[in-house]
C-alpha cells in the first residue's frame, strides 16, 4: 500500500510540475475566463488549469496502462514498449483533447485570436491543440514511468 | 545561405564527426529525435516571430534550419549528458542513478539551449513574441521562460528520447 501511494505521488508531483511548466510557456495562446483567472498561484497560474493538466495526464495515464494490461495479458508495465508507446499516443490525443473541448465548450478560455491558428475540423478546436495532445503522449507517459521506477 | 543556416550548418558537422561513433547509430539517433524536431517548432510557432531576411528556406513560415537546429541540440545534449554522467561515475565512483542523469540533463540542456538560442537570437534570426512578461536574463536579453523551457525538456523529454534511441538502436 506505501508503495502504491509512493507511486501515485511521484506522478501526481510530476503532473503538477508539467501543468506549471506548460501554463508558464504558453500564457499567451489563449486567455482565461475571468472566473478560472481569478483562483491563481501568483496571479499567473490558474489553479483550475493546474488542476486539469494533472487530470488530463493521470487519467490519460490510468487508461492507457489498463489497456496495455488488458490488450497484452500482462500486470507488467514497462518503461518503454512499442505497444504501450502507440496505446499512450492514442490515450492522451483522446482524452486530452476530449477534456480540452469540454472545457472550451464551457467558456473556460478562448484561443488567443491574434495567432490565427487554423482549425480541425468538425470539433473546431486549433491543429496545434489537438496535435499537441498527441505529442504529449510521445514524450510525457514515458518520462513519468522512468521517474515513478524504484 | 544566411549566417544563421551556416551557424546551423556548422553545429550538424560538430554534432556528425564528434564524437566518433557508428553512422548507423547516429542516423538512428537523429530519426528517432527528429519527430519531435518537426513537431516543437509548428506547436510553438507564437513564440517565435523569424526574420524573413535571416532565413533562405521556409515551409509554412517555419525556417528548414529551425527544425535542424531542434534535432542537433537535442541530440548533442542526450550524447554530452551520457558522456558526462560515465565521466563522473567513473572518475568520483558515485553510483549513477536517475537523479544523475536528470543534474546532466538540466546542466546540458541549459547550457546548450542558452548558448544555441542566445547566438541565434543576438545575430538576429528571430525576435521573441512572448516570454517577457517574466522577465530578461541580463546581457543576453533572453526571456526568462526560454531556459525554464530548456529545464522542461530536459526534465520531460531526455527520458523519453533515451528510450526510443535505445529502441531505435537495437
Amino acid at each position: 500500500m506505501a508503495k502504491l501511494t509512493k507511486l501515485y505521488f511521484s506522478d501526481i508531483i510530476i503532473a503538477f510540475v508539467f501543468g506549471v511548466m506548460w501554463e508558464s510557456l504558453s500564457t499567451d495562446f489563449w486567455s482565461y475566463n475571468i472566473k478560472i483567472a481569478e483562483w491563481s498561484f501568483f496571479n499567473i497560474f490558474p489553479i483550475i488549469m493546474i488542476l486539469f493538466w494533472m487530470i488530463v495526464l493521470l487519467l490519460s495515464l490510468f487508461l492507457s496502462e489498463n489497456l496495455y494490461k488488458t490488450l497484452v495479458h500482462t500486470n507488467d508495465i514497462p518503461i518503454f514498449d512499442k505497444r504501450l508507446y502507440l496505446i499512450d499516443i492514442l490515450c492522451f490525443g483522446i482524452i486530452g483533447t476530449s477534456l480540452e473541448l469540454i472545457l472550451y465548450s464551457l467558456g473556460g478560455f478562448d484561443y488567443n485570436q491574434e495567432l490565427r491558428w487554423r482549425l480541425f475540423p468538425l470539433i473546431g478546436l486549433p491543429n496545434n491543440a489537438v496535435v499537441g495532445y498527441f505529442g504529449i503522449g510521445i514524450y510525457v507517459p514515458t518520462m513519468i514511468r522512468y521517474y515513478r521506477r524504484t | 545561405m544566411t549566417i544563421a543556416e551556416i551557424l546551423i550548418t556548422l553545429f550538424f558537422l560538430i554534432y556528425l564527426f564528434f564524437p566518433r561513433r557508428p553512422a548507423v547509430e547516429k542516423i538512428k539517433e537523429f530519426v528517432s529525435v527528429s519527430v519531435f524536431g518537426v513537431f516543437f517548432p509548428f506547436l510553438m510557432k507564437p513564440v517565435w516571430q523569424y526574420h524573413p531576411d535571416s532565413w533562405s528556406l521556409f515551409i509554412r513560415n517555419i525556417p528548414v534550419f529551425i527544425i535542424l537546429y531542434w534535432i542537433i541540440i537535442i541530440s548533442l545534449a542526450i550524447n554530452m549528458s551520457d558522456r558526462a554522467v560515465k565521466k563522473i561515475g567513473n572518475k568520483k565512483n558515485i553510483k549513477v542513478t536517475k537523479w544523475l542523469y536528470l543534474v546532466s540533463d538540466i546542466a546540458v540542456f541549459m547550457v546548450l539551449g542558452i548558448m544555441g538560442e542566445s547566438l541565434l537570437y543576438q545575430i538576429g534570426s528571430f525576435a521573441y513574441m512572448q516570454g517577457n512578461g517574466f522577465g530578461v536574463i541580463p546581457v543576453l536579453n533572453i526571456p526568462l521562460i526560454i531556459p525554464c523551457g530548456y529545464i522542461g525538456l530536459a526534465f520531460f523529454g531526455a527520458p523519453a528520447f533515451r528510450f526510443k534511441k535505445k529502441a531505435c538502436v537495437p
